[in-house]
C-alpha cells in the first residue's frame, strides 16, 4: 500500500491534448484539446451523451483514453492510477460511504494517505461547508443538500490540484440548486482549487463558471466566458443550447461600411461585421442565419404601418401565443414572411400584455444580432435542451 | 441495507402517512399476522412446551421401555451434562459446525463476489448453479461424497499422487474431515446467497469513490465493500452454523463412531432407545448453547443494525 501515498504533488494548468475515447465504434470524445488555467472554475456543458462525463472520468483516471494526453502543470497523468493523481471527484449522487459517519467519510482520503493532521483538516473542511454539527451522523440521516456538501468536503479535504464535479447539483430541487450554486462558487473562491464542473444545466454552468466549454458529439463547439458564449455564439448549437435564440435564414445582399446587409421574406436587416461568427462567408448572395435573442427584441403595437424604426431591423407579424411568467411575458410571433419569432418582454407595467392575434412590430438594435453559417440546422441544440431539462 | 435500516424506513413511512391509515382500522396488520402466528403457535410453541415437559419426565417404575411419567425431574439435565458420552458430541458439533462455517465463508464469499461483480450477463446462470444441488436429495448428495472421498476415489488418489498419503496408510472417509467437508458442501448455498444479496446492493460508485480517495483494490474492498456486505456475512454464517450444529446426516454418512455429533445422539435416544427425556434434554441444551453462541457472535461482529 506504499504506492497509494505516492500522489503526484503538482499544480498548474490542466492541459488536455488530442484526447480521444472510443467505445467500440462509438467515439465518445473526439480529439479534444483543452487548457484549464489553475484556480479557475471551469464548466463542461453539454447534453447527455456529448462526451463530457467521459472526459471527466478520463481526467479522474476512471477511464483510459484511446489516444491523447492529460497533464497537470508539467506532470503527465494520462496513465496514472486514480489514487496517484492530484485529482478528486465529487460524484453524481455523492457516493458517500453509508457505513461510515460524516467525520469518517471526510477523513477517508486523509487516513488512506496516513496524513498526520486528520482531525484538524476534517473539522476545517466541515467548517468550510458549514456542517460541523452533523459530524457523527450517518449519510442516510442527512438531506440531499447536506450530502452534497459532505461529498464536496470529502474531496476538498485532500487539497487536490483539480476537483472534478460530476453533475453535482443534479439531484437537488430548484431552490436548493440555486443556493448551492452560490455556495460552490464561494467555496471555490475560498480554496482556490481548479474546479471542473460537468453539467447539462446551462444556467448552472453560466452562474458558477469563469469559463464554459460547450460540448456536443464529442467535440467542444465553443469555449469562453459565459457572457461571450451567450452574446456571441459561434454555432447554432451553442445559440440554442445556451438560452434561446431566434435563428432566421437570410441572404446577404451586400455591405454598407462596417455592416453586412441581408434580406429575407420579412424584409431587410443589417448586422455589424464584428458580429459575424468566425469562418462564416458573408459574400453577396450567401445564405446565412441571422440570430437574435428573444429578450433583445422590442415589441410594439403595430398602429401605423409606415411608422417604421429608422435603423431598419424590424419585422411585422401577429402574436400567435402569449405565456405570462410573472417577470416577463413570452410571445411567439408569426411574421408575415412565415417565420416564428420568440420574444421576451419584461412586464414593466401591469396589464400591458398583447393578446394572441394582436398585430405587432418587432425590432432590435443591429448590434444585438449575430450571424451564423447558413448550412447549420437552425434547431440544433434546441430540442436537446428540452430533453436535458427533464 | 440492513434489516434495522429497512425497518427504519418503514417507521418513517408510517410517520409521514400516519393521519390517514389511522382511521382505516389499525387491526388490519394484526389480521395479516394471524396465520403466521397461528402456525408458529401450533407447530412451534406447543411442541416446544411439550418437549420441555418431556425433558422433565422419568421412567415409570416397573413400566415398559418408553413409558414415562411427569415428575419434574430437573436432575435429568445434570445427568446429561455430566455424561461425557453426551457433552463430547455436543462440543464436537460446535467444532465441526464452526469449521464448516469458516470453510463455507472462505469459499462462499469469493463466489458471491464473483457472481455479484464479475459474472456479467451470466449472473443468473451462476446463481442457478449455486442452487442446482437442491434439485437432488440431501441424502443422495451426501452419499455421493462417500464415493468422492473413498479410498479408491479421486480425492485420495490425487493426494497420494501429491505425496500427502503414503500407500496403505490414511484416508479421508470416514473421518472428521469428511464430516466437515460434507457439512461445508451442504450448507454452502446458505452462505453464498445472503452474501450475494448484500454485495449486489453495493453501489459500484462507492468502490470508484474509494479508489479516488486513495483506497484502490484490496484496501477499497476492506474499507468499503466488506463492511457493506457484513449483514450478508452475518446472515450467511448464522444460516450455516445453526443448522450445521444440529445436523446428523453428515456425521452418520461420512463419519465413524468417533465423529458422532449431538444430532446423532438425539436421533439415537429418540428412535433407538426410546429415551425420550434424555433426547428432550439434549435438544434443549443444544438450543440454549446455539442461542448463547449466536448472541455472543452477533454482539462481537458489531452489526448493531441486525439486533
Amino acid at each position: 500500500m506504499a504506492r497509494s501515498s505516492d500522489v503526484t504533488q503538482v499544480d498548474g494548468d490542466l492541459t488536455i491534448t488530442h484526447l480521444t475515447k472510443r467505445f467500440g465504434d462509438f467515439t465518445a470524445v473526439d480529439d479534444l484539446d483543452l487548457n484549464v488555467p489553475q484556480g479557475s472554475f471551469f464548466a463542461l456543458l453539454g447534453p447527455s451523451g456529448c462526451g463530457k462525463t467521459t472526459t471527466l472520468r478520463m481526467v479522474a483516471g476512471l477511464e483510459e483514453p484511446t489516444a491523447g494526453s492529460i497533464a497537470i502543470g508539467d506532470a503527465d497523468i494520462t496513465f496514472s492510477r486514480p489514487y496517484q493523481r492530484p485529482v478528486n471527484t465529487v460524484f453524481q449522487n455523492y457516493a458517500l460511504f453509508p457505513h461510515l459517519d460524516i467525520y469518517e467519510n471526510v477523513a477517508f482520503g486523509l487516513r488512506r494517505r496516513k496524513d498526520g493532521d486528520v482531525d484538524r483538516k476534517v473539522k476545517e473542511a466541515l467548517e468550510l461547508v458549514e456542517l460541523q454539527h452533523v459530524m457523527r451522523r450517518k449519510p442516510g440521516q442527512l438531506s440531499g443538500g447536506q450530502q452534497q456538501r459532505i461529498a464536496l468536503a470529502r474531496a476538498i479535504v485532500n487539497r487536490p490540484a483539480v476537483l472534478l464535479l460530476d453533475e453535482p447539483l443534479g439531484a437537488l430541487d430548484l431552490k436548493l440548486r440555486r443556493q448551492m450554486q452560490l455556495e460552490l462558487k464561494r467555496i471555490q473562491t475560498e480554496v482556490g482549487i481548479t474546479f471542473i464542473h460537468v453539467t447539462h444545466d446551462q444556467e448552472e454552468a453560466m452562474t458558477m463558471a469563469d469559463t464554459v466549454a460547450v460540448m456536443n458529439a464529442g467535440v467542444i463547439e465553443q469555449m469562453g466566458s459565459p457572457i461571450d458564449l451567450y452574446e456571441s455564439p459561434n454555432t447554432a448549437f451553442v445559440a440554442n443550447f445556451l438560452g434561446q435564440s431566434n435563428l432566421l435564414p437570410a441572404t446577404v445582399t451586400g455591405a454598407d461600411g462596417d455592416d453586412v446587409l441581408l434580406s429575407d421574406a420579412d424584409g431587410a436587416f443589417r448586422v455589424p461585421r464584428a458580429r459575424v461568427a468566425p469562418g462564416v462567408d458573408v459574400g453577396t448572395g450567401r445564405r446565412v442565419l441571422v440570430g437574435v435573442r428573444p429578450e433583445k427584441i422590442h415589441a410594439e403595437l403595430l398602429t401605423v404601418a409606415g411608422d417604421a424604426p429608422s435603423h431598419g431591423n424590424f419585422v411585422e407579424g401577429t402574436v400567435a401565443s402569449a405565456l405570462f411568467t410573472g417577470v416577463s411575458t413570452q410571445y411567439e410571433v408569426a411574421t408575415r414572411g412565415g417565420d416564428v419569432i420568440g420574444v421576451f418582454v419584461q412586464n414593466l407595467r401591469p396589464g400591458a400584455v398583447f393578446d394572441p392575434g394582436t398585430a405587432v412590430r418587432l425590432s432590435w438594435d443591429a448590434g444585438f444580432a449575430f450571424i451564423l453559417d447558413g448550412s447549420e440546422d437552425p434547431n440544433a441544440g434546441a430540442l436537446l435542451d428540452d430533453e436535458a431539462a427533464d | 441495507m440492513s434489516i434495522a435500516a429497512a425497518l427504519g424506513d418503514v417507521q418513517r413511512d408510517n410517520l409521514q402517512g400516519s393521519p390517514q391509515p389511522q382511521r382505516r382500522g389499525h387491526f388490519v396488520p394484526y389480521l395479516l399476522m394471524l396465520p403466521g402466528l397461528l402456525w408458529l403457535g401450533v407447530f412451534f410453541v406447543v411442541p416446544l412446551v411439550t418437549l420441555f415437559m418431556m425433558s422433565l419426565q422419568t421412567a415409570v417404575p416397573g413400566g415398559e421401555i418408553g413409558e414415562y411419567e411427569q415428575t419434574f425431574h430437573f436432575a435429568n439435565y445434570v445427568d446429561v451434562l455430566t455424561d461425557p458420552s453426551y457433552y463430547t458430541p455436543l462440543f464436537r458439533s460446535f467444532i465441526y459446525a464452526a469449521c464448516a462455517t469458516v470453510l463455507a465463508l472462505l469459499i462462499g464469499y469469493p463466489l458471491a463476489y464473483f457472481i455479484a461483480f464479475k459474472s456479467g450477463r451470466f449472473r443468473n446462470l451462476f446463481l442457478i448453479m449455486v442452487i442446482a444441488p437442491f434439485f437432488v436429495s440431501f441424502i443422495l448428495r451426501t452419499i455421493a461424497w462417500r464415493q468422492i472421498l473413498a479410498d479408491e476415489g479421486p480425492v485420495v488418489a490425487a493426494m497420494k499422487w501429491a505425496g500427502f498419503f503414503s500407500d496403505g496408510i490414511g484416508g479421508i472417509y470416514p473421518s472428521a474431515i469428511a464430516v466437515v467437508l460434507g457439512l461445508t458442501y451442504n450448507f454452502l448455498p446458505f452462505m453464498t446467497l445472503p452474501i450475494y444479496a448484500s454485495l449486489e446492493r453495493v453501489d459500484p460508485k462507492l468502490v470508484e469513490a474509494a479508489g479516488d480517495l486513495y483506497a484502490p483494490g484490496f484496501t477499497g474492498f476492506r474499507k468499503v465493500t466488506l463492511p457493506l456486505s457484513m449483514p450478508g456475512v452475518v446472515a450467511g454464517t448464522l444460516l450455516t452454523f445453526i443448522p450445521a450444529t444440529g445436523d446428523y446426516v453428515n456425521a452418520a454418512l461420512l463419519g465413524n463412531s468417533k465423529n458422532t455429533m449431538i444430532g446423532n445422539r438425539i436421533d439415537y435416544a429418540f428412535l433407538n432407545t426410546n429415551d425420550y427425556p434424555t433426547a428432550a434434554v439434549l435438544s434443549f441444551v443444544l438450543m440454549a448453547c446455539i442461542l448463547a453462541v449466536v448472541l455472543v457472535y452477533v454482539r462481537r461482529v458489531g452489526t448493531e443494525d441486525l439486533l
